[in-house]
């Protein structure tokens, strides 16, 4: 179990199983992207044919209001009972914590999204003129470029005073390039138009940001 | 030249920026020299 | 050292003057847009500022993340503070051109846009130093200073393609530019650049003034602790 996948891959086994238990997370995701789907239909009417314009944005504001909720809780459980401060004096290497908490992250949100978007497609009539596949590749790459950045800024602003405003406010300015290629992703995919610029660069902003948040995030962790 | 209530808007505003941010300096900074006199004379 | 400082301000002072007087009066008047052309002469020059600034705080974080020195932070610091103040002065001045020039306050522009979200970035970094802990502030600040500045080359690409697939009216005409205008624009840069040292030196100072008395207060409960008495420091109260 030394090795730093195997630690990982506990790590990500005890979150999954509380969450499995509780399902704090996903129950409270999906409850709070509910509420945004129906108060955004009253701002414009949903059924008629510029929905389609729209709903591209739409779809990924509620997740990412969503996905928030659930990264605010990633670090909390464990400074309850001062897991963090065991993990920061065990051997154990820091990134394989944060691929973890990533991972399941990462899980949780596609668990919503995969729950959610069957509303979306009654309640806004949504047919999609390009293929399917392709909204596939945007959602994963689009999930992952939220949920590392939403993992490492959640461990960031845990040592802040009132954390749960500060994770939204260091997370929505990074994350605007990566809301922006996701959201005119969708748009285009959904008005059947090609998308191909926007998925390298998520794909892209994945990269860098992945290998840059693993880079610091020892630093982060050990901040004192 | 003519005057012009865009242009001396906007430099008006440049200006109005610059100084009330020296002024939070300035103060930040009265303040402080005010804190360190107390400290000497206890 | 000392003396520097007064001959830096009157320095900046006078450039200062020389830099409106070249705008205002040397420099020709726009053909199509007139007078209020002029407002480039501020505008320019405190984006370019501003953007060297949030370059240097960039440079400031990864020298504190590898070295963790003091200094390091106050100079990230500083130079993301007063990045924030120059970029204000753009965002303000540049609807004030657009409204008689344009016909419209804002417009979701290429330029427009990418310096918003700069600026986004900057004051969540600044909200971030406000709201940590003093002891975790360089680190955290420093992470995030380095990933906002990676940022910066997405914002940039994303929205370019972004307005250049949807043409909006952008900047008025390329073409050569007038060598008077030319000087009068590098004037004032010369000149703003002269003025923002100036400001980030003070800045540096009162930061530096503040963190030790914060110390010295900290030395002094530790040697007696009766005069420990109820003291926010400075490095957590931002006013």
């Amino acid at each position: 179990m030394s090795a730093p996948g195997g630690i990982t891959r506990a790590t990500l086994a005890k979150d999954l199983r509380m969450e499995w238990r509780s399902k704090d997370a996903v129950n409270s995701m999906l409850f709070f992207s509910l509420l945004v789907v129906v108060v955004f239909s009253f701002s414009f009417d949903p059924s008629s044919e510029e929905s389609r314009q729209i709903a591209g944005g739409l779809i990924w504001v509620a997740f990412l209001f969503a996905a928030v909720v659930a990264l605010n809780q990633t670090w909390a459980r464990e400074i309850r009972n001062q897991v963090l401060d065991a993990y920061r004096v065990s051997p154990a290497p820091a990134t394989s914590l944060f691929a973890a908490k990533v991972l399941g992250n990462f899980i949780f949100v596609s668990v919503l999204e995969a729950l959610m978007t069957p509303l979306f497609i009654v309640f806004y009539r949504l047919r999609s003129l390009g293929p399917i596949w392709q909204l596939l590749i945007v959602a994963v790459l689009g999930t992952w470029a939220l949920v590392v950045n939403g993992t490492f800024f959640a461990a960031m602003s845990l040592r802040t005073r009132s954390r749960e405003i500060m994770l939204p406010l260091l997370l929505f300015p990074i994350s605007i390039p990566a809301m922006l290629a996701m959201v005119q992703a969708t748009t285009a995919i959904l008005n059947g138009e090609g998308a191909r610029f926007w998925i390298v660069l998520i794909a892209t902003y994945d990269l860098v940001f992945t290998s840059v948040c693993l880079l610091l995030f020892e630093t982060i962790l050990n901040a004192e | 030249m003519r005057a012009n209530p865009y242009l001396f808007a906007a430099y008006f505003a440049t200006w109005t920026i610059h100084i009330t941010y020296l002024g939070i300096i300035a103060s930040r900074y009265a303040k402080l020299k005010r804190e360190v006199n107390d400290l000497k004379q206890d | 050292m000392k003396k520097l400082f007064p001959i830096l301000g009157i320095l900046s002072g006078i450039l200062l003057s020389y830099a409106l007087y070249q705008g205002l009066v040397v420099a020709p008047t726009e053909q199509t847009m007139g007078n209020v052309q002029r407002i480039f002469y501020y505008h320019v020059p405190s984006a370019w500022t501003a953007f060297i600034l949030f370059f240097v705080n960039f440079g400031a974080s990864i020298a504190y993340l590898i070295k963790r020195r003091p200094a390091a932070d106050m100079v990230a610091l500083v130079s993301a503070e007063v990045g924030v103040v120059f970029c204000t002065v753009v965002l303000v001045t540049g609807p004030i051109w657009a409204r008689p020039v344009w016909g419209i306050w804002w417009t979701w522009d290429m330029r427009l846009t990418s310096t918003l979200v700069l600026w986004l970035i900057y004051v969540s970094y600044l909200f971030l130093r406000r709201f940590s802990s003093s002891g975790e502030t360089p680190v955290l600040a420093a992470s995030l200073a380095v990933l906002g500045a990676l940022c910066v080359p997405f914002v940039y690409f994303s929205i370019w393609f972004f307005r250049t697939q949807h043409p909006q009216p952008v900047m008025g005409g390329g073409g050569s530019i007038d060598p008077r205008m030319l000087h009068a624009l590098l004037v004032n840069w010369l000149a703003f650049s002269c003025f923002a040292f100036l400001i980030c030196w003070s800045r540096y100072r009162l930061e530096k003034f503040e963190r030790e008395v914060d110390h010295a207060h900290a030395m002094r409960s530790l040697r007696d602790p009766a005069t420990n008495i109820e003291r926010e420091p400075y490095s957590e109260r931002r006013a």
